[in-house]
């Protein structure tokens, strides 16, 4: 059984989110936007509990939902970059005129499946967790119906993601059908028990390595890497721009966080084959999402094979199956959420004439117009690149760190050269923002102080860049 | 060989026959009745494994229910044969491979895996009752509440998101407003024209 307290921040965002379905039928058109109000204040009541939670830890509340340390801190972190998110996101859709209280009500849908994600100690549960997640993205693609691109991203990420959860099921099913369980905690008892050594093929590890390489490919289907990125490009760019900015930040944390978890509780034994796996699907995914963000003129497009170049990095960081490679990789994880939230956010804010922005070269002369959003975006793509000062540096050092101590010296300056292929698509971006010719029809929806706010603070964490480090390494010290 | 092994093996094969069938009939309908009886056959099977409660449940709600309305949309829906069909011979090739590849792993992660244990790995199912439906309500909702609750949010976004992408008015279609047809008034339909050449 569970204990329910513990449980108090799903619990607050779900009877918020019953009570304003409810309440939103009732509203008059021009009064919907209460309904986002009541969101936000659902997220930030959700926040306090979850802080509030940190008073009475617990290890194992209970077998099935684990409220440690570690997964409150990523529920916190995912809360609070959703009412971020929803912030853009409303004044977005507000400005063109697409305002409708259910996306904020789907988007809570969506925060309740990664907050399970996190927390859960079960595959069944997980998969909830996953569906909960998955089906709330769908529709939230789907939502520009006006747009034939919104509609066929919707439908391709639909089939291909329900593909994905098939093989996540059968991986599943055959754990099930080996050790007998589905918890988190008797699975590795059980794989542990076995005791082959790591270097020949006993019966059970076959079956084992079928499931994990099952599970595997479902995940990175659902992060994004290389060889199962198709998706990507397609869904980046055909749903809005905040959707894109949903899509490409909280729902990785979640997914890395559950690569994590399953790698290194579950199949901590397993660990030369599962190595094997992520060393092709991060080489693939750096070579893939850099070459090809090159040849990309549409901006989202460019962010969304950068993305897949990003989760290169990071699966990097996760091969190589020291702490020091997942503090590195969580590390990682952060700086890029944070930073495409402030990336995306900010393109949400401009407008091309009537539309927002969609090519490179909308962005031109912004520098003219807007110089503090100009000095903003370049800031971005400088720590995307990893310049020194910024977050994204580090991020970068920590994990060329952790492939040299494992000794993986080829890998890392495989990822330096790799890195500097990268720097032309961001720099390219701030060339036309800083060098080419103003285009008159570029101008801002909102005043963004939020956003000179936010990206202030980013600067400073990346002149303190051992908070998150602590931050990082406390949370995987208590996985 | 006695009759459960007979009624295993002939239910098995009407299975694997009939999902094959879903997959290459011509025929819409016909793929929705297949799956019917595919769903009906892996219900004999639950059946034979003592899943009494489940076997029912797979045929009241799958053959019964979901499968009815899904035979009713793809009556409804004018679905074009010859644009389904057309993939089909091209992408055989490819089909053909990844099955071989996944039939062979399979059948080699079978063979080694159960050929020469016969050990029950299951333990620990807490048993209340010889009843197959009391033992899964009581699991159902005591350690798995959560579990259920979860699929019940699931079903509720299911419901939100369908009538979101819906019933959503597009900005070309052509609807009637009635709160605008009974509000309107005489001025809005009529214009006097004063004639210019009775003068």
């Amino acid at each position: 059984m569970i204990n329910f307290l513990y449980i108090i921040p799903e619990i607050i965002i779900m009877t918020v989110l019953s009570f304003v379905i409810v309440l939103d039928s009732f509203f008059s058109k021009n009064n919907k936007k209460i309904s986002y109000y009541f969101v936000q204040l659902s997220l930030f009541l959700c926040s306090y509990y979850i802080i509030d939670n940190f008073n009475f830890l617990n290890k194992n509340t209970s077998n099935l939902y684990n409220t440690s340390i570690f997964s409150n801190i990523f529920k916190l972190f995912i809360t609070l970059s959703l009412a971020l998110i929803l912030h853009y996101t409303y004044k977005f859709l507000q400005y063109f005129k697409k305002y409708e209280s259910e996306y904020f009500m789907i988007a809570l849908f969506a925060l309740i499946g990664m907050m399970i994600m996190v927390s859960s100690e079960h595959l069944l549960l997980l998969y909830l967790g996953i569906e909960l997640l998955s089906l709330s993205l769908y529709s939230l693609i789907s939502f520009n119906r006006d747009s034939i691109f919104s509609s066929e991203a919707a439908i391709k990420y639909y089939i291909l993601g329900a593909i994905a959860s098939g093989f996540l099921l059968f991986g599943i099913s055959l754990i099930y059908g080996l050790t007998g369980s589905l918890y988190y905690v008797e699975i590795s008892n059980q794989i542990s028990s076995l005791n082959f050594s790591s270097s020949e093929y006993t019966l059970h590890a076959v079956g084992l390595i079928f499931a994990l390489t099952f599970i595997l490919i479902s995940l990175a289907f659902k992060f994004g890497a290389a060889p199962f990125h198709m998706w990507i490009p397609d869904v980046y760019h055909g749903s809005l721009i905040t959707t894109t900015l949903l899509l490409s930040t909280v729902p990785k944390i979640a997914v890395f966080i559950i690569i994590i978890k399953i790698i290194n509780s579950i199949f901590s034994n397993l660990y030369i084959f599962w190595a094997d796996i992520l060393f092709i699907l991060s080489i693939l995914s750096i070579i893939v999402g850099n070459v090809t963000a090159i040849v990309q003129t549409n901006i989202k497009r460019m962010l969304a094979y950068s993305t897949i170049a990003n989760i290169g990095f990071i699966l990097l960081g996760i091969f190589t199956g020291s702490i020091e490679g997942y503090k590195a990789a969580m590390f990682y994880t952060i700086t890029y959420v944070l930073f495409t939230i402030a990336a995306f956010g900010l393109l949400s804010e401009l407008k091309n004439g009537e539309s927002p922005i969609e090519e490179i070269t909308n962005l031109s002369g912004l520098n003219k117009q807007y110089p503090i959003l100009a000095f903003i975006f370049m800031l971005l793509m400088l720590s995307f690149i990893g310049i020194p000062p910024l977050l994204g540096f580090h991020a970068k050092l920590f994990i060329i760190q952790s492939l040299i101590l494992t000794s993986n010296i080829f890998l890392s300056i495989f990822a330096v050269l790799m890195t500097v292929i990268g720097s032309y698509y961001y720099l390219r971006v701030i060339k036309v923002m800083y060098f080419d010719n103003l285009d008159n029809k570029l101008s801002c929806i909102s005043t963004s102080y939020i956003t000179y706010l936010y990206v202030f603070l980013l600067v400073l964490l990346g002149l303190f860049p051992d908070i998150l480090g602590q931050i990082s390494y406390y949370s995987i010290s208590n996985l | 060989m006695n009759a459960e092994l007979i009624i295993f093996y002939l239910f098995s094969i009407f299975l694997i026959i009939s999902s094959m069938r879903v997959v290459i009939s011509n025929n819409p309908v016909k793929s929705a009745i297949y799956l019917v009886f595919s769903f009906f056959c892996s219900a004999v099977l639950w059946l034979l494994l003592g899943a009494e409660f489940l076997s029912v449940i797979l045929i009241l709600v799958y053959v019964g229910a979901v499968m009815v309305l899904f035979l009713f949309v793809v009556m409804m829906l004018d679905i074009n044969l010859s644009e389904i069909t057309s993939g089909f011979v091209k992408y055989l090739n490819e089909g053909i491979f990844v099955f071989i590849i996944m039939s062979a792993l399979l059948i080699l992660f079978f063979q080694n895996q159960f050929a020469d244990t016969n050990k029950n790995i299951i333990t620990e199912i807490i048993i209340i009752s010889d009843s197959n439906t009391k033992n899964l309500g009581y699991i159902l909702y005591t350690e798995y509440i959560l579990a259920f609750e979860i699929a019940a949010v699931i079903l509720l976004l299911g419901i939100i998101s369908a009538i979101t992408l819906t019933h959503k008015k597009k900005s070309d279609n052509k609807f009637q407003d009635p709160d605008m047809q009974v509000n309107v008034k005489k001025e809005d339909r009529i214009f006097i024209v004063k004639d210019e050449d009775s003068k």
